[in-house]
């Protein structure tokens, strides 16, 4: 893993934890932008991401720095994100608001309600992993190396995944435009 | 934003034929860039969540007056948001004739404070004698509305700050005896049976004939070993291990060939481990987890499932039950007790859709709990999850609904033979203080300010809403004020505040605790002690007491509190959790880093620096006190006993991990007998104690570490490595006779004890 990480964190584990101020400094944008585009709501993402930040701390005596630590982290936003949305909706699986049905409700303000329907268009046929994908690729602008560490899965095959998501939104679209094309016909 | 180029040059090396195709693709992905949503991080947050986290482990950054904290200039809205999270909730007006009235079967205790107990089926209530006045209790909601209203109260959102992880659960009571290595007849077989092992290990619990479930369990014929950790819902992050996954190989992707993502669900093995030259696979359940096993049932905790299988055809086991955990629900902790499961599970309160909520779904049925079968504590209590205890029983898999009570997110568990105990913390009542801080002060802070919060606090309003308030209260005031004047008011007070809050730093944060009795599954008991527990090991019964070790301060309230103000104490509760002895004070500017009780000894890790080793003497629970101090470089997370006169201490010095033997037989001069840091970064054991076996015929321990397994001898008060194992990523080991057995996520090692020398070894 990254070496001035490795450090600031064998630092926390041996008492000094003052450092940990460095790896909020390194996260806190990431993690909060992760877990904004999980929620889409100001208030929940700040949240959350205190929620986060809280556990990291808690528990960074417990991490190994035998292995990487900003995959750790965002398992940790993942899973608390999807345990905040088990919280609301009793629907298996939701991982992050795109994929809600029409429980538009939780999205509370108009602008941020017209972003959400008008996104949800797009991604919410796709399965959870590859919207985060996209998402990462293309919103968080990360690269597929970072993209792997997160998703632990391999860089190959998030290229994989992105690449068959994209195709398949071209077909759906596609075929949007020719029905269209039919009907006014 | 990186260039489009690049990612239609990723797509094409993976589906070349969208090359001719490339209008539409820039189309798509520039609508997808343009959806993205604006996002933009507010600095206050920033500042505020890392001042937060500064002040929950004390770390000490210039300390900001605390006024500047509340200050409504500078942190305007954001504030109430901080504030919603760390204050107590406000009080449900009770009267006494609405809650707890003494029922036939009440039971009624006076107390030695004048106090009077009722206990009964709706609840436990504690009241004044003379006035009748409630004080104290936990009783049942008498509505969904009522339910409702009391969330609203309580409103911190979500989650608490305590961090919560919550569901770590502590079993290491040892209130059996002396803690006899986890050593039992092996289940079902006899003893004469000449094929039968003479002696099996168990796993390592906190109380002897409570077991907790683990990855690896074993009756002595049969390992039944689950390499894949659930740390999603026991613990909620992966401690570095990720889900085995098979990958497919990057070159082929690249040569465009394009084999199915797939994924190797873990699953649970069943091996043949007797005798020991017969190692081999039995059979193998596709379900993964923690482990329970009662007689011929195996039970696996797997994620929203529970699932018993009938385990006495190990070629063949058969799934006889399944319990499953609504989406809602989850799995907090489990023991098995006197052949009955207990299961501990969580929800989150849902301000919108409180009630009923189901928890279980088994044998076609719905099993939920309505907001009437709710219990909660009288008075200001922040809740944000709703706790419930059921039984199941592991022949039939029927499960019995016990007890639910609303809570916070961070909790601990511990079990005895009595009682289930439930413990969370949450933060003491602020506007209180202000108030009492203000009356103090009455040179600066003039009487109708007082008499202000006073009334403020007699509102039915939410805390949010007072604190809100007392903000607009304190900004009136100092705005009334000359600049000049205003300027001294507020460092004057600042100055004041933080003297008056180190001496009330135990009503900052309290941990409430509530004792179900195992028997009947009802509230046996409530009490409320200063500080934050660590883990169930800072929990224990003994006789008719519970010992309580708590750290005080060092996590901060609304930004005071740094390290050098942490302290640490012990508390004696009685049956009632009424306090009856205290030792206050240990280990100033440190925290707890682990805690044992055994019998009317207790022992305690306190750290920050070196490594203070207390032990306290609790023979007589009214006047419990330090025996005897060691102070020695870095720190144990799991002490151990060996016997009586001897304690193993697995900790951390510096980077590495160090196991220390502590000589107790002088309790006034505790010693280190023996030392050894291994050239190790991690051992599982500083996560969870299941993964240390003590084996006293042959003087050893086993300890997994990073890169392999070790023996370690502690015989003749030396520590020394008896065997190395390397080559697997060792995680739990067993004895069965005179053989060790060494799990690895991905193959299993047999030791013959006598010699050390491998014997076997088998790849799962």
């Amino acid at each position: 893993m990254d070496e001035q990480e490795k450090n600031i964190i064998l630092d926390c584990q041996s008492g000094n934890v003052e450092r940990f101020s460095e790896l909020y400094n390194i996260y806190i944008g990431k993690i909060y932008k992760f877990i904004y585009f999980k929620t889409l709501h100001k208030q929940t993402a700040e949240d959350l991401t205190s929620e986060v930040f809280f556990k990291v701390l808690k528990n960074i005596n417990k991490f190994s720095t035998k292995y990487r630590f900003s995959p750790w982290i965002y398992k940790i936003a993942q899973n608390t994100v999807i345990d905040y949305f088990r919280t609301y909706k009793k629907t298996e699986n939701i991982e992050d608001i795109w994929g809600l049905a029409d429980d538009t409700d939780f999205v509370e303000k108009i602008e941020e309600k017209m972003i959400f329907e008008k996104v949800q268009k797009y991604l919410a046929g796709f399965s959870s992993v590859e919207r985060e994908i996209i998402i990462m690729r293309l919103w968080q602008d990360m690269s597929y190396d970072e993209i792997s560490e997160v998703t632990g899965k391999n860089a190959g095959n998030c290229k994989v995944i992105f690449s068959r998501s994209i195709s398949k939104l071209r077909s759906e679209v596609l075929l949007a435009a020719l029905i269209l094309l039919v009907l006014h016909i | 934003m990186q260039n489009i180029e690049n990612i239609l040059e990723e797509i094409y090396k993976i589906e070349p034929a969208l090359k001719n195709r490339e209008g539409e693709l820039i189309k798509i992905i520039n609508s997808l860039i343009d959806l993205k949503p604006e996002v933009k991080i507010d600095e206050n947050f920033i500042l505020s969540l890392k001042s937060k986290l500064q002040s929950k482990y004390g770390v000490s950054e210039p300390p900001k007056t605390w006024f500047t904290f509340l200050d409504l200039r500078l942190v305007g809205g954001l504030a109430v948001a901080a504030l919603l999270i760390i204050i107590a909730a406000p009080f449900i007006k009770t009267t006494p004739s609405d809650t707890g009235q003494p029922s036939e079967t009440s039971i009624i205790t006076n107390r030695d404070d004048g106090s009077v107990v009722v206990k009964n089926d709706e609840g436990i209530v504690t009241k004044q004698s003379e006035a009748g006045k409630t004080i104290a209790g936990f009783v049942k909601f008498k509505s969904a509305d009522e339910y409702k209203k009391y969330l609203a109260y309580s409103d911190q959102g979500y989650y608490g700050f305590g961090g919560g992880i919550g569901g770590r659960i502590d079993t290491m009571g040892l209130n059996e005896a002396m803690p006899s290595p986890a050593l039992s007849q092996p289940t079902g077989i006899k003893q004469s049976d000449a094929t039968a092992p003479s002696r099996v290990s168990e796993t390592n619990v906190q109380v002897a004939g409570i077991d907790e479930p683990d990855i690896l369990k074993t009756d002595g014929k049969e390992i039944y070993f689950s390499p894949m950790y659930q740390y999603y819902y026991a613990q909620p992050m992966p401690m570095g291990v990720s889900v085995p996954e098979t990958f497919i190989n990057p070159d082929i992707i690249e040569k465009n060939i394009l084999p199915p993502y797939t994924y190797n669900k873990p699953k649970t093995n069943v091996i043949k481990a007797f005798p020991a030259d017969k190692l081999s696979k039995d059979g193998v359940i596709d379900k993964t987890g923690n482990l329970l096993l009662s007689g011929n049932i195996l039970i696996i905790f797997e994620q929203q499932n529970i699932y018993g299988y009938d385990v006495s055809d190990p070629k063949n086991p058969t799934q006889k039950w399944n319990v499953g955990i609504n989406s809602r629900n989850s799995f907090v902790e489990s023991r098995l007790y006197d052949g009955v499961i207990y299961l501990v599970t969580r929800t989150n309160t849902n301000r919108y859709d409180p009630c009923p909520i189901v928890l279980f779904k088994t044998g076609g049925q719905e099993i939920s709990v309505r907001c009437e079968n709710i219990y909660h504590p009288i008075g200001s209590t922040p809740v944000n999850a709703n706790y419930h205890i059921s039984t199941i029983n592991p022949a039939t898999g029927k499960l019995a609904e016990g007890i639910s009570f609303v809570g916070s997110y961070d909790s601990t568990v511990y079990m005895s033979k009595n009682g289930i105990y439930i413990a969370y913390s949450r933060q003491g009542d602020f506007l209180k203080l202000i108030r009492d801080l203000f009356s103090e002060n009455s040179d600066i802070i003039p009487k109708e300010i007082v008499g202000k919060l006073e009334k403020l606090m007699t509102y039915d309003i939410s805390d949010s809403s007072k604190m809100s308030e007392f903000q607009i209260i304190y900004r009136d005031y100092l705005n009334s004020l000359g600049s000049d004047e205003s300027l001294r008011i507020e460092n004057e007070l600042s100055n004041r505040a933080g003297d008056y809050f180190k001496k009330h730093k135990r009503e900052l944060t309290k941990t409430d605790i509530i004792k179900i009795a195992v028997n009947s599954l009802k509230v046996d008991a409530m009490g409320t002690v200063p500080g934050n527990l660590l883990n169930q090991f800072s929990l224990d019964e003994y006789q008719t007491n519970l010992r309580v070790a708590v750290t005080i301060g060092g996590n901060g309230f609304m930004g005071f509190g740094n390290q050098s103000e942490q302290e640490n104490d012990i508390y004696v509760l009685n049956t009632n959790l009424s306090r009856i002895g205290s030792i206050e004070g240990l280990g100033l500017g440190e925290r707890i880093y682990s805690a044992r009780f055994i019998e009317d000894k207790g022992y305690l890790v306190t750290f920050k620096q070196i490594d203070p080793f207390f032990v306290l003497d609790l023979s007589n629970p009214a006047r419990p006190q330090v025996k005897g101090e060691l102070k020695i470089p870095g720190y144990s997370a799991y002490l151990h006993p060996i016997n009586k006169d001897k304690i193993l201490g697995v900790g951390k010095e510096g980077s590495r991990v160090k196991v220390s033997l502590f000589d107790v037989s002088d309790a006034a001069n505790p010693k280190e007998a023996s030392k050894f840091v291994l050239e190790e970064y991690w051992s599982d054991i500083l996560n969870t104690h299941h993964a240390f076996l003590l084996d006293p015929r042959h003087k050893v321990f086993f300890m997994p570490g990073g890169n392999g397994g070790y023996v370690f001898s502690y015989d003749s008060d030396k520590l020394s490595i008896k065997k190395a194992v390397s080559g697997i990523s060792a995680k739990r080991a067993v004895f069965i006779d005179d053989y060790m057995y060494i799990a690895g996520d991905n193959k299993i090692i047999v030791l013959d004890e006598n010699s050390w020398e491998r014997i076997g070894q088998l790849d799962l």
